[in-house]
């Protein structure tokens, strides 16, 4: 017991996003929530202000008139996009750092939680999901929990990945054996104590256990399948390699088929190529 | 030191310099074919995605390097117009992971896998090396010069080809 104590104490001690990030989030889950506001918002930070116009003339964006103003950008590119780059330039930090436990390094946990959140938008528009800025933020953020797991992994690490490779139990469930909580359940918690909105948690604490989601369902699976293909390219999959566990059903309730995968992999493929600005961004 | 050239998702690359090394990050379900011809010192590493370029030939055309049809008569094309020869050719193929799926949704390492096995059964080119399947993630390396191979698994384990 003590030891889920130590990691859960960890969590009072991880640094909180920025109240502005807290505030546009919350208002972009109300769905009347009006664009000029989030406009409003980002003006409050310099430091996002220069990062909306810098990501917005990256190649990813593929714009052919260099945006000088907030105004320009923000009319060009549309209000997912905006909470895209806010939140990308946000808590970035937080995941650029290595993460020897998973054998991530630098940088790594940080391009697969980017790719996760641009693909996530590729399916979510694939199948016409309603709210596409939470369920870019579920995405990024679903593996936060690791940022804390991250060092207690690198400490019981042969025992949770003899679990793996001589039983073939999935990543998730060997380091809630070895450790009493996975990164998981332990991102959520991080999610509860910076305020996120509540489908966001869900996204988080489910996205390798989709059938325990009581609510939110359908954001809990896109992130689900989005992390997946992530995964499955091998981007930022670290220590954990494959081992990854599909939830039965999975592709048939998101609406998806098999064939459907092959695209997205492509898709997959155009995030890498032109994605290198989101990718990499580093504050 | 040999100068490292990366080769991405979806592409290739082959040459005759003997002071790089080609490098291939994090193949999950795609395949690396590995390409060595000592006596001529060429040396070609291909990460193709998916097996099949009829899903879209138009991204074909462009990218060549995406699919197992494509990508790999490229990969030998290029490595005979720099003097390489088929019989002399050592192959290697790495790859084709995937995750826990008892559906077989997710089967894109298999069917790679298999593509690139029949492309190979057809044109009579033999395997000499081979660490396909499972659930782990797995990095690859060719120093030209030398033609040595060697593999990262899941970000630690490294092991000579």
């Amino acid at each position: 017991m003590k030891l889920v104590e130590d990691i859960l104490a960890k969590v009072e001690h991880l640094p909180g996003i920025p109240a502005v990030v807290q505030q546009i989030l919350a208002t972009v889950s109300d769905p009347d929530f009006e664009f000029k506001d989030v406009v409003a918002l980002v003006r409050l930070d310099q430091g996002i202000t220069a990062d909306v116009l810098r990501i917005c003339n990256s190649p990813y964006y593929g714009l052919h008139t260099e945006m000088s103003s907030l105004e320009q950008a923000v009319s060009y590119l549309g209000a997912n996009q905006i909470v895209e780059i806010v939140l990308s330039s946000k808590v970035v930090g937080h995941f650029k750092k290595a993460q020897y436990g998973y054998r991530l390094p630098q940088g790594e946990l940080w391009r697969h939680s980017m790719a996760t959140a641009l693909l996530s938008q590729k399916i979510g528009e694939r199948v016409k999901f309603g709210d596409l800025p939470t369920l870019f933020t579920g995405a990024l953020l679903h593996d936060l929990g690791k940022l804390i797991l991250s060092e207690y992994v690198g400490e019981q690490f042969d025992e949770i990945i003899a679990l793996v490779q001589d039983q073939g139990m999935p990543f998730v469930q060997a380091e809630r054996k070895v450790l009493g909580v996975d990164h998981a359940l332990l991102g959520a918690a991080v999610g509860r104590k910076w305020n996120l909105p509540e489908p966001i948690s869900y996204a988080i604490a489910f996205h390798h256990n989709v059938e325990r989601a009581t609510k939110h369902k359908e954001i809990v699976r896109l992130v689900c399948l989005a992390n997946l293909l992530v995964v499955h390219f091998g981007i930022g999959s670290g220590a954990q390699g494959l081992a990854a566990p599909v939830p039965q059903d999975l592709l048939r309730d998101v609406g998806l088929k098999t064939r459907d995968l092959d695209k997205l992999s492509l898709e997959l493929k155009d995030i890498l190529d032109q994605a290198d600005e989101l990718l990499n961004m580093a504050r | 030191m040999p100068g490292r050239k990366i080769v991405g998702v979806g592409d290739l690359a082959v040459t005759k310099d003997r002071g790089t090394e080609l490098v291939t990050y994090s193949l999950g379900s795609c395949i690396g074919v590995l390409i060595h011809d000592t006596a001529a010192c060429v040396g070609g590493l291909l990460h193709l995605m998916l097996p099949d370029s009829t899903l879209n030939p138009d991204r074909a055309q462009r990218q060549p390097a995406v699919f197992a049809d494509t990508g790999l008569p490229m990969l030998f094309k290029q490595a005979y117009a720099l003097g390489a020869k088929k019989g002399r050719l050592r192959v290697v193929v790495v790859g084709g992971s995937q995750v826990m799926d008892s559906a077989g949704h997710f089967n894109i390492g298999k069917r790679n896998y298999a593509a690139v096995r029949k492309i190979f059964w057809r044109n009579n080119v033999l395997i000499d090396k081979e660490d396909v399947g499972g659930n782990v993630n797995r990095t690859v390396s060719l120093e030209v010069g030398s033609g040595r191979l060697w593999m990262k698994v899941n970000g630690a384990e490294v092991k000579t080809l």
